[in-house]
């Protein structure tokens, strides 16, 4: 699998790290905070097709990359910075 | 800052190192460099552009790319990131710069943090294709290409020079300084094919 970075272009799975989808922080003051972070840490969709998530060129430019990929096929079907 | 007095010294002593017969692959060290890595604060990349533009007279890339002027070059190593080396700047050259570049931007020194070799010879791309994983062929790595990535584990910066006088092709790889000797055993391994000429350690 290889994954075209914006800034230094497409490079080998081995040069990344994945992080998982993007899912916001819970809000820590809300009352149920401890139920919310349980399941933003764990309880996560594991959809078959195309899945947004983030890696981390940390063998490149280290910057964090949103990843559109397709789950049964591998297809990379779009990257971006994920500070953008 | 044990670390000040390392720019002076070569990672990689000579003595030990084994000549193989056969000159397809020539290795030098470029020692004494000043090197900092310099990072634009928030917003700022457009004034640090302008301030750097004005001092070294060169543009700062904004990709993967080498821009040298004089004794100086900035290689792009990612977004809004460059590793800047001075020949001859020793550690002294990242103050010179952070005072240059305040408030726009941050310079750590990493003169004895880095360690620039200088690569070539004819069968320098053979070499380099086993433990690179990305196109160092001449229509997709012109001269004034760079890329970081990762060669035998090891992080690093490559970045492409001008040809040779013999027309063969000519790089330079950054890395950190305690992982010289295993990118040494790696390039070692990997040239002695070719015959591998270890070349001194090159005051800058």
């Amino acid at each position: 699998m290889r994954i075209p970075c914006p800034y230094c272009g497409e490079r080998d799975l081995s040069e990344f790290v994945y992080y998982g989808d993007p899912v916001p922080r819970p809000d820590p003051t809300a009352a149920d905070a401890p139920r919310r972070f349980y399941e933003a840490m764990y309880l996560r969709d594991n959809p078959a097709g195309p899945h947004e998530e983030l890696w981390y060129h940390a063998n490149g430019c280290r910057g964090w990359l949103r990843v559109s990929r397709d789950t049964r096929t591998h297809d990379v079907l779009g990257a971006s910075f994920a500070g953008k | 800052m044990a670390d000040m007095a390392l720019s002076g010294l070569p990672a990689l002593l000579a003595a030990g190192l084994p000549q193989q017969p056969g000159g397809g692959v020539t290795i030098t060290e470029r020692c004494g460099l000043g090197i900092a890595t310099m990072q634009a604060r928030h917003g700022q990349d457009a004034s640090l552009r302008e301030r750097i533009r004005q001092h070294f007279l060169l543009e700062l890339p904004g990709r993967p790319a080498i821009v040298r002027a004089g004794s100086v070059s900035f290689t792009g190593i990612g977004p809004h990131h460059w590793l800047a080396l001075s020949e001859g700047g020793g550690h002294v050259f990242s103050g010179s710069l952070r005072a240059l570049v305040a408030p726009l931007a941050s310079v750590s020194d990493q003169s004895g943090g880095y360690v620039v070799f200088r690569v070539g010879g004819p069968a320098i791309r053979d070499t380099l294709a086993k433990g690179f994983p990305i196109d160092l062929d001449p229509r997709a790595f012109k001269p004034g290409d760079a890329a970081t990535t990762i060669v035998s584990h090891i992080g690093a910066t490559i970045w492409r020079c001008d040809d040779g006088a013999d027309g063969s092709a000519c790089f330079e790889i950054a890395l950190f300084r305690s992982l010289s000797q295993s990118f040494w055993e790696w390039f070692a391994s990997s040239a002695a094919e070719f015959g591998c000429q270890w070349q001194g350690a090159v005051q800058q």
